[in-house]
């Protein structure tokens, strides 16, 4: 069996990043990615359902919601939206029902800032100028000032982009300092050899370290790792952790529990006729990120508000909430429908979403082939924090004229998500949550998670830079340790 | 709902439970509507293809690429209702049927396909129910949105047809013409109207980061 000092499984911002820290280190890493490595030249600007579906994994589960997770070497660093924010200090304060943080101690804003710092550099994420700001962010802008609210300019890893709006398919002009230009080519300099096609079924402890099986053109393979570091993402790190429990005896029952969509809940705007002049903006140009982010609402009501760009024709397939207003038809199809999609594409639609911090009302479960499925949970909390934002957004509405329509209704809010957070969060004991604050697995020696899942709780802000943040902590931490 | 009784007494051939398979649907229509994406879904139903005349429904020019079967005629029929076409627009603006739409229902790289007979069955068992025994894609367009609009009512698996319909319209490149989408392009950043190039809110952060 092939031995080496570390086994990585995935390959997006969890698994890249301590793959890369640990080969500079001089250990002998290998990464397994099940998807392919991709070149610029595979990415297409498409539409075409059919080939989102390769370059997103949409994990449908039997529960009614589906999530976006990565599918390629590079993960969902590869199609993402460029947004990179350092979570707030209110994030790392906010207490579980027992009156204690969430965050294990030791980890605060100002504890991971020079490794915020690290990871901004890599990626070369900065600030957009006004100059940069697409109108469909610049119309976000506006809705919310003249609801007296304010709107800040986002922080993006694309350097001289050139506003095509098809980022969530991969940038084809190169744009996106995703995991492929950055972590993995340094892990690859440092010896790190990168795997594709390599599907991990699980973990089994033996000696000191692991062995990892998986299967390879449908063939099984093992290998052994004297560290092995799950980073298979939101919803696949704690599925694999799930179907290596028989043996890991330790292994904390909170796996799967904790999970959470970061608060995401979409929202379509319809702006008023007089709003600008609206026959000089389409909503199609610009980045799939309008490079805005509103922290308005953060600190009186946690949570922030994150526009969308670039929009296609099909963001109007979703369901419409029917309201009592005579702009917004009563049924989502038939001729009225058609005369309304006509009458807001592409001159009079913003799109957005807001990012909390509200709690998880999903844990992750598998079914009996080992596939995640997504279990309901109470979602009485959550329920509360919906309606606490559609309050304060039909404020918004009065006041700025902006009709407001969810993405989808109420009970499939989250669904959209791609921020797929805390299933196998970071606690302080085994008995609130699966790793401890240095990404350690209770219980079980050598065995690492560092992805979106190890994050404990919602961000409230688009969560790659806090992942990876966390990602670069835990690699130091293994290093020194040696 | 008691199509979907009767439909298990008729065939016996779905392989899951009743609830199970509602949920699959809702997922299904979930997925459609938030990532525009394929939900491989992983379980098949089996409905056996009823036979029928060849003519084309009642208000259609054509089947929009589905083959000339009850099934096929029965989807165009409920595309051209889900987004109705230049034969009823009095705008002539495409329409599902014009685009093509019915076609990805019966594309085999996408699980839409395995619902295409629960999907014509559903139709079927809502127009006989208000229309006196007919069947969907016999009655005329009016009744078709009546009855699909009460097969709707309760949380029906046809809200996730609805989806799809609406999905296979949008990706259309005709209907990238008449809503006036590009698709394809080197970028906006130097075209004059993509930036007001101005401050156009109130900023609170010192570099968009919140402290
Ligand atoms: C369309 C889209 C837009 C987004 N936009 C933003 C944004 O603007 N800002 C932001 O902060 N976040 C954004 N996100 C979220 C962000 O991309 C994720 O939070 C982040 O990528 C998570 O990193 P990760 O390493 O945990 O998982 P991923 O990036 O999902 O990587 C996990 C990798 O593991 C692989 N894998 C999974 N299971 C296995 C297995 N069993 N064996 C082998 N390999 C496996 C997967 O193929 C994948 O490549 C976006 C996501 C999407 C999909
Ligand atoms: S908008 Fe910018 S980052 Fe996004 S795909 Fe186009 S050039 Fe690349």
């Amino acid at each position: 069996m092939e031995q080496f000092d570390a086994v990585i499984i995935g390959s997006g911002y969890g698994g890249a990043i301590p793959a890369a820290r640990l080969a500079e280190a001089g250990m002998r890493v290998l990464l397994l990615e099940r998807g392919q490595r991709w070149t610029t030249s595979d990415l297409m600007q498409s539409d075409d359902p059919r080939y989102i579906a390769k370059v997103i994994d949409l994990v449908v589960t039997r529960a009614g919601v589906a999530f976006r997770t990565g599918s390629m070497v590079g993960g969902a660093s590869v199609p993402m939206d460029g947004a990179h924010f350092r979570a707030p200090q209110k994030s790392f304060d906010v207490r579980a029902g027992d009156g204690r943080p969430y965050w294990p101690e030791g980890l605060s804003r100002n504890a991971l800032d020079p490794y915020y710092e690290r990871v901004e550099r890599m990626l070369r994420v900065r600030q957009f100028a006004w100059s940069e700001i697409p109108k469909a962010g610049g119309l976000f802008a506006k809705m919310l000032d003249a609801a007296g609210a304010s709107c800040d300019r986002a922080r993006l890893n694309y350097t001289d982009c050139k506003h095509c709006g098809f980022c969530a398919q991969g940038c084809v002009f190169d744009k996106k300092m995703s995991m492929l230009h950055t972590y993995l080519p340094l892990a690859e300099l440092h010896g790190a050899e990168i795997r594709p096609g390599c599907l991990v079924d699980h973990v089994e402890p033996e000696r000191t370290g692991y062995v990892v099986r998986y299967t390879r053109a449908g063939s099984p393979v093992e290998v052994w790792g004297q560290r092995v570091f799950i980073a298979g993402g939101g919803v696949h790190t704690p599925a694999l952790l799930l179907r290596s429990k028989r043996y890991l005896p330790h292994l904390s029952s909170r796996v799967g529990e904790e999970f959470n969509n970061n608060g995401e809940h979409g929202f379509i705007g319809i702006l008023p006729p007089e709003f600008d002049d609206l026959s000089r903006y389409s909503c199609f140009m610009g980045s799939e990120n309008s490079a805005m982010m509103s922290f308005h609402f953060f600190e009186s009501n946690g949570f922030t508000l994150h526009p969308g760009g670039g929009l296609e024709p099909s963001i109007l397939a979703a369901s419409l909430a029917a309201t009592d207003d005579p702009l917004v038809p009563k049924r989502a199809w038939g001729l009225e429908y058609k005369r309304f999609v006509e009458a807001v594409y592409p001159h009079r639609l913003i799109a957005f979403s807001t990012l909390g911090l509200a709690d998880g009302h999903r844990a992750i479960t598998i079914d009996s082939a080992g596939a995640p499925n997504v279990t309901e949970r109470d979602r009485t909390s959550y329920d509360a924090y919906l309606d606490r934002v559609d309050a304060l957004l039909a404020d918004v509405s009065t006041k700025s004229g902006v009709k407001l329509l969810p993405v989808v209704p109420r009970k499939l809010s989250g669904t959209t998500s791609a921020h797929l957070l805390s299933a196998c969060r970071m606690a302080d004991a085994p008995e609130r949550g699966v790793v401890d604050a240095n990404g350690h697995v209770f219980g079980h020696e050598n065995l690492y998670v560092c992805d979106a899942s190890a994050v404990p709780y919602a961000l409230g802000v688009n969560p790659a830079l806090t992942i990876s943040a966390v990602a670069e902590r835990t690699a130091e931490r293994v290093v020194e340790r040696g | 709902m008691h199509s979907m009784r009767r439909l298990r007494s008729r065939t016996g051939k779905i392989q899951v439970s009743r609830r199970e398979f509602f949920d699959l649907l809702a997922v299904a229509s979930a997925a459609f509507a938030a990532a525009r994406c394929d939900p491989s879904m992983g379980v098949a139903v089996t409905l056996p293809e009823s036979e029928g005349g060849d003519e084309l429904p009642v208000g259609l020019e054509s089947l929009g690429g589905a083959p000339n079967t009850h099934q096929g005629r029965t989807i165009a029929a409920f595309c051209d209702v889900v987004v109705p076409g230049k034969k009823r627009d009095p705008s002539g603006a495409p329409g599902a049927v014009d685009v093509g739409a019915p076609a990805i229902f019966f594309d085999h790289a996408l699980p839409a396909a395995e619902y295409v007979g629960l999907v014509a069955f559903l139709l079927d068992a809502a127009a006989k129910d208000h229309f006196d025994g007919q069947r969907f894609a016999d009655i005329k367009p009016e009744e078709r949105e009546e009855a699909l609009n009460l097969a709707l009512k309760d949380d029906s698996p046809l809200e996730f047809a609805v989806q799809l319909a609406k999905v296979a319209f949008f990706s259309g490149e005709k209907v990238f013409a008449y809503l006036g989408y590009p698709g394809p392009n080197d970028g906006y950043i130097a075209h004059p109207d993509f930036t007001f190039g101005v401050a156009m809110a109130r900023e609170i952060t010192k570099d968009g980061n919140y402290p």
